[in-house]
């Protein structure tokens, strides 16, 4: 229902929209080991811009490029396993109507 | 990337390189500029580091700020900054799945809200701050604190070691320099919220007649509900929609745990509130031309220390937010004009112990800041403790009502107020009720009691 909507988009619609500054070292590091432990994934749920995706295997792929740099996965992570930093000075997501 | 930065530090560093750094400032956003203003109009060096390239597009916020903390900061050109629309109208919709029952005031003077665009109106802020002296460094990320002897006598960024007798932590809501220093313990999912928004763009004509504002004038809403449907728990959510001049924004703020626990995505309820039929009409036909998020870090329960020796925290930094209020750069900018003032007196007194810079905290216990967040102390975890009833029970027996009482049919009217007080007993448990009467009563009494 929600998709007939005109001004309905994705989160893929959403992230095409933002001008970002590419950084080309990942500003995110995830801890294996802990995160192999976690079954949940509530990193997948929860981000906004869905940097982290459930593909094959237990840790989530991590599209940092998207990173639109709120830290909710720092904060959010049950098992503490992201180590979230800020990218490269001028590097990452550049609002411009926030 | 990094040489840039060097060479433009070095470029500011030559300016007066015979004198040495009095404070350094980590982030450029209203507490950090507040307080480099306050320190470079008191005569001292100032140097404000920001890890962006554009000031203030890292930034973002719901649309709107308060003039007082602004004419505050610049008493003598406060009407300069680039304003979008005075905000006189203000609404509070609580929404059900396809209704909502709305309190809206208006009035015809000019209020102290104001809506902006962040980038805009911080890169403002840094060209008034640049204009009294004071230096910035932009693309410049700060990853650590010196520390020695439990006294911070610098910063290290991604190129170099800066040196000062005071740093001031303005970085935001992520706090890693405060987590660092042990001001702030850790950062919980349960005391944060987590803000999405989209920007749409929308002719001025149409915002006038959409909202029924005059040209220069526009709305703030707020959005209760309407995100659960049916035995769903409803999140601790809060719908917003600004008007610009050109623009619109609509978002909402989630409690992080809550988006975790439930696994809502957050992109996903914004669409929801989107959709709603008494939201659609507002955006309809709008462009969205920017999707944006940020944490809110809040509450009295989750502030970090406000000072160390060599060091004080400002703006989100500390934690200092206001959600019942939506107020955050108000409160940034009175700290960062609190602590601007208390590193002036531990410049003039060349001692920057913990004692003297306490100065901070005795500042902050006699503001608003702190009386108002030891007013709201226990309303967010209140709220999400009864969000089921505030979020869908409540708005859903307010519509209730109005369609009983609106609906003229055959059925005699004092059955349908009997009706409506049956079942609103009725449908839920009647602990419920006592756990909202006793929970809503107890926060009232924090909020009013002598």
């Amino acid at each position: 229902m929600v998709e007939n909507n005109k001004n309905f988009k994705t989160i893929e619609e959403k992230l095409s929209l933002l001008k970002y500054k590419p950084e080309t070292i990942s500003h995110i590091e995830v801890n294996e080991e802990l995160c192999l432990k976690c079954k949940s994934k509530e990193c997948t749920f929860f981000c906004p811009a869905s940097v982290y995706k459930i593909e094959e295997g237990e840790i989530p792929k991590i599209e940092y490029e998207n990173c639109l740099e709120c830290g909710a996965c720092k904060i959010g992570c049950k098992s503490k396993s992201v180590k979230w930093n800020f990218p490269h000075g001028g590097c990452g997501i550049v609002y411009k109507f926030s | 990337m990094a040489k840039i930065a060097k060479k433009l530090y070095n470029k500011l560093m030559d300016k007066k390189s015979s004198s040495k750094i009095d404070v350094i400032v980590v982030g450029a956003g209203p507490s950090g500029i507040a307080s480099a203003i306050t320190i470079a109009r008191g005569g001292k060096k100032v140097v404000v580091l920001e890890r962006a390239d554009f000031y203030g597009s890292k930034n973002m916020f719901g649309g709107a700020i308060y003039l007082s903390s602004i004419k505050a900061l610049f008493p003598n050109n406060w009407q300069n900054a680039p304003y979008e629309s005075n905000l006189v109208q203000s609404s509070y919709s609580f929404l059900t799945k396809n209704s909502s029952v709305e309190i809206k005031h208006k009035t015809d003077e000019k209020t102290n809200t104001i809506s902006v665009f962040r980038p805009k109106f911080d890169s403002w802020l840094v060209e008034e701050a640049k204009k009294e002296g004071v230096y910035f460094a932009p693309k410049t990320v700060v990853r650590s604190l010196i520390i020695e002897n439990k006294k911070v006598i610098g910063v290290k960024t991604d190129i170099e070691e800066i040196y000062a007798p005071i740093v001031i932590i303005a970085e935001g809501s992520q706090s890693n320099l405060a987590l660092q220093a042990g001001l702030k313990k850790e950062l919980q999912a349960k005391n944060f919220i987590l803000g999405v928004k989209e920007t749409l763009k929308l002719d001025k004509e149409k915002i006038q007649e959409r909202f029924n504002v005059k040209e220069g004038d526009g709305c703030m809403m707020e959005l209760f509900g309407g995100l659960a449907e049916g035995d769903e728990q409803a999140p601790l959510a809060l719908g917003f929609l600004y008007t610009f001049k050109n623009h619109i924004s609509i978002g909402l703020g989630a409690n992080l745990e809550d988006l975790a626990n439930l696994k809502l995505k957050p992109y996903e309820l914004l669409e929801k509130l989107k959709a709603h039929p008494s939201v659609a009409p507002f955006i309809e036909g709008g462009e969205v031309v920017e999707y944006s998020t940020h944490t809110i870090p809040g509450g009295l329960k989750d502030l970090a220390k406000p000072y160390m020796a060599g060091a004080l925290v400002v703006g989100d930094s500390c934690g200092f937010i206001n959600s019942v209020h939506f107020e955050g750069t108000n409160l940034a900018i009175y700290s960062g004009i609190f602590a601007g003032e208390t590193a002036l007196v531990a410049l003039n007194k060349g001692d920057f112990s913990e004692k003297t810079l306490s100065l901070y905290k005795n500042k902050l216990n006699k503001s608003f800041i702190m009386k108002d967040l030891k007013t709201y102390k226990n309303i967010m975890n209140m709220a999400r403790n009864r969000a089921n009833s505030i979020f869908k029970f409540y708005p859903e027996k307010m519509s209730e009502f109005f369609t009983a009482f609106t609906a003229a049919d055959e059925i005699p009217k004092k059955n349908k107020y009997q009706n409506f007080i049956f079942h609103f007993f009725s449908d839920r448990k009647f602990s419920e009720l006592l756990k909202d009467i006793f929970q809503f009563a107890k926060s009232a009494f924090e909020v009013i009691k002598w």
